[in-house]
């Protein structure tokens, strides 16, 4: 409290206008659009979260952004010792932001306290597959999961970062996550929930596949509302944004000083339906008729044509088709047919349409087309556009019908991080249906690529036979940034301001 | 007098009452106040744990008192979504709301001020009638619309001025004219009112034929009697301001207790959104109070009247 | 001065009599259905730029829907929420009013209490967090601003009822045994209409405002109601490249608030100089 009063203070002094950022002083102003509650990367677990710990921490391993390879990081060298164990080797001479020496304790420590429920990991899916984690000696580490876990250096190598344990230990969790402490190539510097500074390590170790930062300091700036974010970039106060709407950034990159893209992503957009009663007994969505005609209802190719611009693309199948296990071939496809659609919902007793609530985040123009053609068949959609947190809750608390969101699989190469997380039986999983369940879970549980493959595609037909979901279609992630910033988008969704630097 | 402070004390007190049972209402009985807590994925037997745990089990009344109790210790919960205590939150955006409220209000008189006068010594002229479009207009333009076209013709288009986040002085002034514009209009025309009653009354008439300074009859005269009213509507708009700066806060991202409290409001934080309901109410009574106060204290009129 | 000739009386009068015959014969005056989509023909511009489409003379939204039609269907909503809260927060302020007004005593220091608590709540905060918490919707919008905005009716028939309680035709009323009621409906109510009609402008405008609001912030009238504060709310991550998707609602609202208050002005200069 007193830092903000002396800056008001200093701010009645001199009515000063900003200051000269960028390339003058080597800093990047960085909009970004929701403020992340903490910086403990096991709880903000949110895309603009994921972004800031990449930056602040280090996980063992770095999967290379282009070739989907992995490198080394915190950890040299891996090896598998059995089914369920990997061994790593680590990096020695690591220190942390505080000077503070990188150990095996160090990795023993935090995922041995994530991986126990009770700390309250947001993505329990990253870290149930942990049995024990035990120190061979300073610089090795084990790693031991319950049953075969295919998917661990996925997970590991994304959403797995590495915390000091001392400091942690002494301060606390709640305080670690407002002063956090890492090995990343920034450290944090201070600020507020409005806006915050990370500066570039200068003892960040060499040879690590995050290389060295050229950018000396992200001032982080929390800007809420859309057309503000797009405001200051155009008047050049913000250099860097993201979440650009698709038809801005055409606009956007007519403009001298202004340089915007759009960037594939391996997100996946799909309208998920109630099918378990969630919403009360009487659910349509129960009903499989229903299911399919929404499936027959929405035209797809028109909204991906016109809403979502870049190379999206319409999907049939419930996960990214790059992951592993992801086989397009299996699914079952819908054509865009209203008649059948209305044809289907009067065998199903709904000849007289009924309403439900819909639940959306991402982007405003979308969720009102779908509602154009679900109204166009009979379907009244109250429309509930929210911000993401709030609307993944009210899918996961069965307080909606339909709910069009996305997911990006923490940028995972795997199924079990897309479907995997949908069907499964938890609080995101709207069809609870056992036999798809069993499938899944006996693929989590062997290391066997190809009885996993067959299980997933089974899966696969499954879930689009049984027209749990709506697959609707890629995202495009639209950047918007200072022209003399060299930068990279990548399609893990992950922007690397470690690589970026000024021309 | 004393029996005038009594009395609208009391009604201070019952007022404060009434809000923090309205408050209360709506984050333990509109909503329920386990599944904010347990967060999203919590079984039925989280939240049956988490009723036990913070006693959402027990009877509104007794969960009323507890409420009070903490609330007079100064602790207003925590939040649902960082954890995080109340009070903290609000102590941290409490600075930015008040700076700009502060700075409308000042907008708004300085505006206010002149203007009224001026058109209460020229009534019905060109400077009258402008100043009474400028009040209807100001009165008739939708806030956020008009902070919308600033940002348009000021940040963007001319660049003069920078359009978002609170770390300068210049930051705050496009957005204290959006909020001020929709104070001025009523401040004026109090004041235009009121100097017009006061110059047309007999020791006004009085000073001036006995040949005192046009300027010395106005200020330490006319407008020390027509003031008094003002004051009271400066009270009462200041507090307008904290609770109506919740859109000019989120369209200019100032991070403030009004933009706090849409935030909460987009997620169901009730904790936060009742505390900051509770007190920018309390500011306001407070003001209302000290304003009432000072008006009974200078004007015996008022102190009479039931 | 009469009212005809008053200048704002007129013109307020006029533009507001212009905007409650386009909302009633909206569904003739609109050329299109303001729910249509295209999305193929999205943000096109007014007939005045180039690349306008013929047939949308002030363009198509973000969803391609045709501009003009959503904005003369915007009246009815602003309207309705206009007129329905101002019946709403008029029959609950005047009744406040008028009691505590006539019967004076304890009836008055409480209702007083009552309105004092009302004025001490953040009116667009509470608005807000009521709509947060029970859903968004025309109904529902009218209610809560319905709900709210009662102070000033009662604040005035208060007054207006102690000023008149004790005039000769209500003591000659009361002495004929006519009851407090029939007194209160029939003696005292018409004679304060005048006032009252003035703070009806106010609210009137206030409520419009603030629905606009409300939309405008998300928690107010839902998609694809063609409210002009959501549209507003839609339209501005466009406002730097095809600005009139903001200007026009914003001078829809503009518009409809400033008849509203001259008429308002208007009557209370006129009822002023009759005294």
């Amino acid at each position: 409290m007193t830092h903000r009063l002396t800056r008001y203070a200093a701010a009645f002094a001199l009515l000063a206008t900003p200051l000269a950022a960028g390339p003058g002083d080597n800093s990047l102003t960085i909009g970004l659009g929701e403020e992340p509650p903490g910086f403990d990367g096991y709880i903000s677990t949110a895309r603009d979260g994921v972004l800031l710990t990449r930056h602040l921490f280090d996980m063992l391993i770095y999967r290379n952004p282009e070739t989907f390879e992995y490198e080394p990081l915190l950890a040299t060298g891996w090896t598998r010792i059995d089914d369920l164990t990997w061994e790593f080797t680590l990096r020695d001479g690591v220190t942390f932001h505080d000077g503070s020496l990188f150990t095996a304790e160090d990795v023993v420590w935090t995922l041995t306290t994530y991986a126990n429920p009770e700390t309250g990991a947001r993505s329990q899916a990253s870290v149930q597959w942990i049995e024990r984690v035990e120190a061979v000696d300073d610089l090795t580490v084990r790693i031991v999961s319950k049953t075969p876990f295919p998917a661990a250096l996925e997970f590991i190598s994304g959403s797995l970062p590495i915390y000091p344990s001392d400091y942690a230990q002494s301060v606390g969790l709640q305080a670690f996550s407002q002063a956090p402490i890492g090995t990343g190539p920034y450290m944090y510097a201070g600020g507020d929930s409005g806006q915050f500074t990370l500066e570039a390590f200068d003892g960040y170790y060499q040879g690590g596949g995050k290389g060295t930062p050229s950018i000396d300091t992200l001032i982080v700036r929390i800007i809420p509302d859309t057309a503000t974010r797009v405001a200051e970039v155009i008047g050049g106060n913000v250099e860097w944004i993201w979440n650009v709407p698709e038809d801005q950034v055409a606009q956007l990159d007519t403009l001298p000083a202004v340089t915007a893209t759009l960037g594939s992503t391996m997100r996946i957009a799909m309208i998920a339906m109630d099918a378990a009663g969630r919403t009360g007994e009487d659910s349509p969505f129960a009903d499989l008729r229903v299911r399919q005609a929404v499936n027959h209802a929405i035209d797809r190719d028109t909204i991906v044509a016109e809403l979502v611009g870049g190379d999206g693309e319409v999907l049939n199948v419930p996960c990214y088709p790059l992951q592993f296990g992801c086989d397009t071939g299996a699914a079952v496809v819908y054509d865009y047919d209203p008649d059948k659609a209305r044809a289907l919902l009067a065998e199903a007793g709904y000849g007289d349409g009924f309403s439900v609530k819909m639940s959306s985040y991402r982007d405003r123009n979308r969720a009102e087309a779908v509602q154009s053609y679900l109204a166009a068949v009979g379907i009244t959609v109250d429309l509930e556009l929210v911000q993401a947190r709030a609307s993944f809750s009210a899918w996961r608390e069965g307080e909606v019908g339909l709910w069009y969101g996305d997911w990006g699989s923490f940028s995972i190469a795997d199924v079990s991080a897309s479907l995997g997380n949908f069907f499964n039986g938890s609080t995101n999983d709207g069809a609870r249906d056992p036999e798809i369940m069993d499938l899944l879970a006996s693929a989590d549980a062997t290391v066997d690529e190809t009885a996993r493959k067959q299980a997933y595609s089974t899966a696969i037909r499954l879930i689009t036979e049984r027209a749990y979901w709506l697959p609707m279609h890629t995202i495009v992630m639209g950047y918007a940034y200072d022209s003399e910033l060299n930068f990279q988008a990548n399609v893990d969704e992950l922007p690397r301001f470690f690589l970026a630097s000024w021309k | 007098m004393l029996r005038f402070v009594i009395r609208r004390l009391a009604l201070a007190v019952f007022v404060v009452f009434a809000i923090s049972i309205i408050t209360f209402t709506l984050s333990h009985v509109a909503v329920d106040p386990a599944a904010g807590v347990a967060g999203d994925s919590a079984t039925d037997d989280d939240l049956a744990a988490v009723r036990a745990q913070y006693g959402f089990d027990r009877p509104l009344i007794v969960q009323y008192a507890a409420y009070i109790a903490n609330v007079a210790q100064g602790d207003l919960g925590r939040s649902y979504l960082s954890g995080q205590p109340v009070t903290t939150l609000l102590a941290e955006r409490i600075p930015a709301t008040a700076l700009l409220a502060s700075l409308s209000i000042l907008f708004a008189l300085g505006l206010a001020l002149p203007l009224g006068v001026l058109a209460a010594l020229r009534p019905n002229s060109t400077l009258d009638r402008c100043a009474l479009t400028l009040a209807v207009v100001g009165q008739a333009i939708p806030n956020f619309w008009a902070g919308l076209l600033l940002i348009l013709l000021f940040g963007v288009k001319l660049g003069w001025l920078p359009i978002s986040g609170s770390s300068t002085l210049a930051h705050f002034v496009l957005p204290a004219i959006t909020l001020g514009s929709f104070a001025m209009p009523a401040l004026m025309r109090l004041i235009r009112a009121g100097m017009i009653d006061v110059l047309e009354t007999d020791y006004i008439r009085t000073a001036n034929a006995m040949g005192l300074a046009r300027r010395t009859v106005l200020f330490k005269y006319a407008l020390r009697n027509a003031i008094l009213p003002v004051i009271s509507l400066t009270a009462v708009q200041f507090g307008f301001m904290l609770g109506g700066s919740i859109i000019v806060e989120s369209v200019f991202a100032i991070q403030g207790i009004g933009y706090l409290a849409w935030q909460s409001m987009s997620r169901s934080d009730m904790p936060v959104i009742q505390a900051i309901v509770l007190f920018i109410s309390l500011v306001y009574i407070v003001l209302t109070l000290l304003a009432d106060l000072l008006n009974a204290a200078l004007d015996p009129r008022i102190r009479g009247a039931a | 001065m009469t009212a005809l000739r008053h200048g704002g009386f007129m013109i307020g009068g006029t533009v507001l009599l212009l905007l409650i015959l386009v909302a009633v014969f909206a569904p003739l005056l609109a050329p299109h259905d303001p729910y249509l989509q295209s999305l193929t023909t999205r943000t096109k511009p007014p007939f005045w730029h180039e690349g306008a489409l013929p047939g949308h003379p002030l363009g198509t939204d973000q969803l391609g829907r045709d501009y003009l039609s959503r904005l003369i269907y915007g009246t009815r909503i602003s309207l309705a929420v206009g007129f329905g809260a101002v019946l709403i927060s008029g029959a609950i302020g005047i009744s406040l009013g008028v009691m505590a007004g006539y019967f004076g005593g304890w009836t008055d220091t409480c209702i007083n209490a009552v309105i004092t608590t009302r004025l001490s709540l953040p009116v667009v905060l509470v608005a807000l967090a009521i709509v947060a918490v029970v859903g968004g919707s025309l109904t529902v919008v009218l209610l809560v601003i319905g709900l709210l905005l009662w102070d000033q009716f009662a604040v005035v028939a208060r007054t207006a009822t102690q000023q008149l309680r004790n005039a000769e035709y209500v003591a000659a009323a009361r002495a004929m045994g006519a009851g407090r009621w029939h007194i209160m409906v029939r003696e005292i109510l018409p004679n304060i209409r005048a006032p009252l009609i003035v703070v009806a402008t106010v609210e009137m405008a206030n409520a419009v405002l603030i629905e606009a609001a409300l939309s405008f912030l998300g928690l107010g009238v839902q998609a694809p109601l063609p409210s002009w504060g959501l549209m507003l709310s839609e339209g501005k991550n466009f406002m730097f490249f095809s600005p009139w998707i903001i200007t026009l609602p914003g001078l829809c609202l503009f518009a409809l608030a400033l008849s509203i208050n001259l008429l308002g002005d208007g009557l209370r200069d006129v009822q002023g100089s009759r005294r």
